[in-house]
């Protein structure tokens, strides 16, 4: 309050008493303070089956559920439906404490899912635990985020109906997590400082003959629909040719075994126009096709079902969207720094790149490259050495096959050399690509996160190893 | 790169002392939650022991308006307050003339954080101010047994503790000039790297930044670290210029290790490498 209308209280306040015969009782400020907790308190511990939240820490997540349940001593019970941590966060008794400093505030005192939804992405997802309370709308209380700034998380406490607990979907989620584990992550950790996952499916209409593909972040509750394709195999789609681009995004939630999207997933097919807004879970099996050869490790795949377009299976796949292919007459290449091992190492700093070529520099693929002299179709690299010496040691490609965005390739024994390169050289490199290149496949994506700069992503799933080229 | 810039703010931070303003922030007990088993140990084992509360329930005024942070899992609680039993307090109760002083000058706030303090989504690991308020960081993750997590608290505790000694007692005589050209310019410190510091005739990067933080740094690293004496004291036969260059920091160090713990022996009574044994046998 300014001095002005501090002033102007002060005289409101003595008009009052001076103009009035009887002196008011005006409590005091701790008297009022008092009185506003014990109202907020009171409120809370009303509702007889606690509170549910249908909790959206920001524009760009999914929904998590939480139920909490506050006494008057001070102690609130808070469930959730956030697996993460082992279950650590689906049941927590902590303390919480309302505070008055300009506004009422609800602050839950030690760690529990609030605190892990804030602190994930290094506190910036925009989670809360410190709440302004609002007001009272109907049977609601309504909060809103302390820590948010300006555009804080408004927070729906509505009463409960002891029905909720039974939406818990915990086995669901579980399953869910397990579709992590093949996909990139090395790329986006190095680039923005913790692995970003997000595991591929495709949604197989079983009865309809078509596809979709999204891709989705099992932490953050959100999905992005890539694609539709006609076709229920990958052989299907390759020869049905109808592919088209998405890039819808929607935040879902997992609640009494069916999968909830915020915004439905709508899309145009052959003529008929679809709108998805929930797919009901099955049976969840460790049943689909293997990524890698050896080791051939099953993929999982949930049996699903939705209303109008009947049975659904969702799958692990490394497939994704269509814009951008892998076209031929360039070179690729990058900073040999950006190989990366399955644990976001750069083989060029820490293992066999640094092992057997200590001096590389540049990581690159000539494709279908129409020259007159240099091969069509080879990748190596080029090192410079302390001297400055600059070779060039690259193994000839014998066989190439693009489908969609997977590369199948295989090494010739032939070799394209510039400078003083020794035998022993030629075959460290053919043992660094035939690390990166471990069993034949490697899966490419856009990853053109620098504008005006064409770059791919690449991902063995054989080994989890990641590169980058750019065009 | 970004592992390089976290891993720069990681050794920046670890030492760093922040002085805040405001010290003397009111805390808002939750009186019903006092009759806690928790609240009524602490209570009982650090409050009227020794007059110093421990605060694991958020406040927010505990951290920066700029910073983010949580508080600790109610259940790593009592096991934090046994290692600080064992590591920190019982040191000094373990060391001739040790119990009187931390007696009388333990800090009066210890602040639990459960993760790491962040801003602008980069780990700060541990802040303190100059003695009256310590925090610690990233309790939830507790593990004496993991050296970096120990070395993390112990560095924060200790460090901090040693600002007590020349905020009443000043400074060793001449301290200053034991190293005088080794000290960065404000800001700057975190330019060089641990090498550098030697050869300059400090333990750490931070030290340099001033007189102070180069004798709370020193005792800090004195009293945890079980290299102290290869690393800092001990001469390395040279080949090559820069091990030249960390002997001659290392003769300072040497120096400074006597002015030291004359200085301590002198204002607290306490023998620094009697206090070093009982907290290297710890470890």
């Amino acid at each position: 309050m300014n001095r002005l209308g501090f002033i102007a209280v002060i005289l409101g306040v003595s008009l009052i008493i001076s103009c009035n015969e009887e002196e008011p009782e005006i409590p005091s400020v701790d008297e009022r303070v008092k009185a506003a907790k014990a109202n907020l308190t009171s409120e809370l511990t009303s509702a007889r089956n606690g509170w549910k939240i249908n909790y959206q820490p920001n524009d760009l997540t999914g929904t998590y559920l939480i139920l909490l349940n506050f006494d008057e001593d001070g102690n609130v019970n808070i469930k959730s439906d956030v697996t993460a941590d082992d279950g650590a966060y689906l049941e927590d008794n902590i303390t919480y404490r309302i505070d008055v400093g300009l506004d009422l505030e609800l602050i839950l005192e030690t760690y529990a899912v609030f605190h892990y939804l804030f602190e994930l992405q290094s506190a910036t997802f925009g989670g809360e635990y410190e709440f302004l309370f609002d007001e009272r709308q109907g049977d609601n209380l309504i909060f809103r985020s302390k820590s948010d700034g300006a555009f804080g998380t408004v927070l729906v406490f509505e009463p409960a109906d002891g029905t909720e607990e039974a939406l818990f979907a915990t086995e669901e989620l579980n399953n869910f997590q397990a579709f992590g584990g093949v996909s990139a992550k090395s790329i986006g950790e190095y680039f923005f400082g913790e692995p970003i996952e997000s595991p591929r499916q495709q949604i197989v209409f079983t009865e309809q003959g078509f596809s979709l593909f999204w891709e989705i972040d099992i932490v953050s509750r959100l999905l992005r629909t890539t694609a539709v394709a006609v076709g229920t195999t990958e052989q299907e789609i390759v020869d049905a040719q109808v592919f088209s681009d998405l890039n819808q995004i929607t935040g879902y939630s997992i609640l009494g075994g069916e999968m909830v999207f915020r915004e439905p997933i709508t899309f145009s097919l052959q003529g008929t126009n679809h709108s998805i807004s929930k797919i009901r879970l099955d049976e969840f099996s460790q049943s689909g096709p293997a990524f890698c050869a050896t080791p051939s490790e099953a993929s999982f795949v949930y049996d699903a079902n939705e209303s109008t377009l009947g049975n659904v299976q969702m799958k692990q796949t490394l497939f994704g969207e269509n814009d951008i292919s892998f076209i031929g007459n360039v070179v690729y290449g990058v900073n040999a720094f950006f190989i990366f091992d399955d644990s976001v190492r750069s083989i060029q700093e820490e293992g066999i790149l640094f092992d057997e070529l200590p001096d590389a520099s540049s990581f690159l693929m000539f494709h279908e490259f129409q020259n007159d002299t240099l091969p069509a179709n080879m990748i190596g690299f080029i090192t410079n050495d302390s001297l400055n010496n600059q070779k060039w040691i690259f193994n000839e490609i014998s066989q190439i096959d693009t489908t969609l965005n997977r590369i199948d390739i295989g090494f010739a024994d032939s070799f394209y050399t510039l400078g003083n390169v020794t035998e022993e050289e030629k075959a460290g490199t053919r043992r660094v690509l035939d690390v990166i290149f471990e069993g034949g496949t490697v899966y490419y994506y856009d990853f053109s996160f620098v504008d005006g700069l064409t770059i791919l992503s690449f991902y063995n799933p054989c080994n989890n190893y990641e590169f980058i080229w750019v065009l | 790169m970004m592992k390089y810039i976290n891993i720069i703010l990681l050794s920046l931070v670890l030492m760093g002392c922040y002085p805040t303003e405001d010290l003397n922030v009111p805390v808002r007990d939750n009186d019903a939650n006092l009759n806690s088993q928790l609240d009524r140990y602490i209570q009982e084992n650090f409050t009227e022991e020794y007059n110093m509360a421990i605060r694991y329930r958020y406040v927010d005024n505990y951290v920066e308006p700029t910073q983010r942070a949580t508080p600790p899992q109610i259940e790593v609680v009592r096991p934090m307050l046994d290692f600080l039993e064992n590591f920190w307090i019982d040191s000094y109760l373990s060391t001739p003339n040790g119990e009187e002083f931390f007696r009388e000058h333990v800090p009066p706030e210890i602040i639990l954080i459960g993760g790491p303090i962040l801003q602008n989504g980069l780990i700060l690991l541990g802040t303190a101010d100059a003695g009256a308020q310590i925090t610690l960081t990233d309790v939830n993750s507790i593990d004496p047994e993991n050296e970096n997590w120990r070395d993390l608290q112990l560095g924060t505790i200790y460090h901090e503790f040693a600002h007590i000694i020349h905020q009443r007692y000043k400074l060793p005589t001449a301290f200053e000039t034991i190293s005088p050209r080794g000290y960065t310019s404000a800001g700057s410190w975190f330019i060089l790297n641990n090498q550098d510091a030697i050869s300059r005739g400090f333990v750490s990067p931070y030290g340099t930044s001033s007189p102070n933080e180069d004798f709370a740094e020193f005792v800090a690293f004195y009293l945890f670290r079980q290299d102290f004496h290869s690393t800092f004291i001990e001469m390395e036969t040279c080949t090559t210029d820069e091990c030249l260059e960390r002997n001659e920091g290392r003769l300072m160090l040497q120096q400074k290790l006597s002015a030291i713990s004359e200085h301590y022996l002198k204002v607290t009574g306490i023998d620094l490498a009697d206090l070093r044994e009982v907290v290297q046998s710890k470890l």
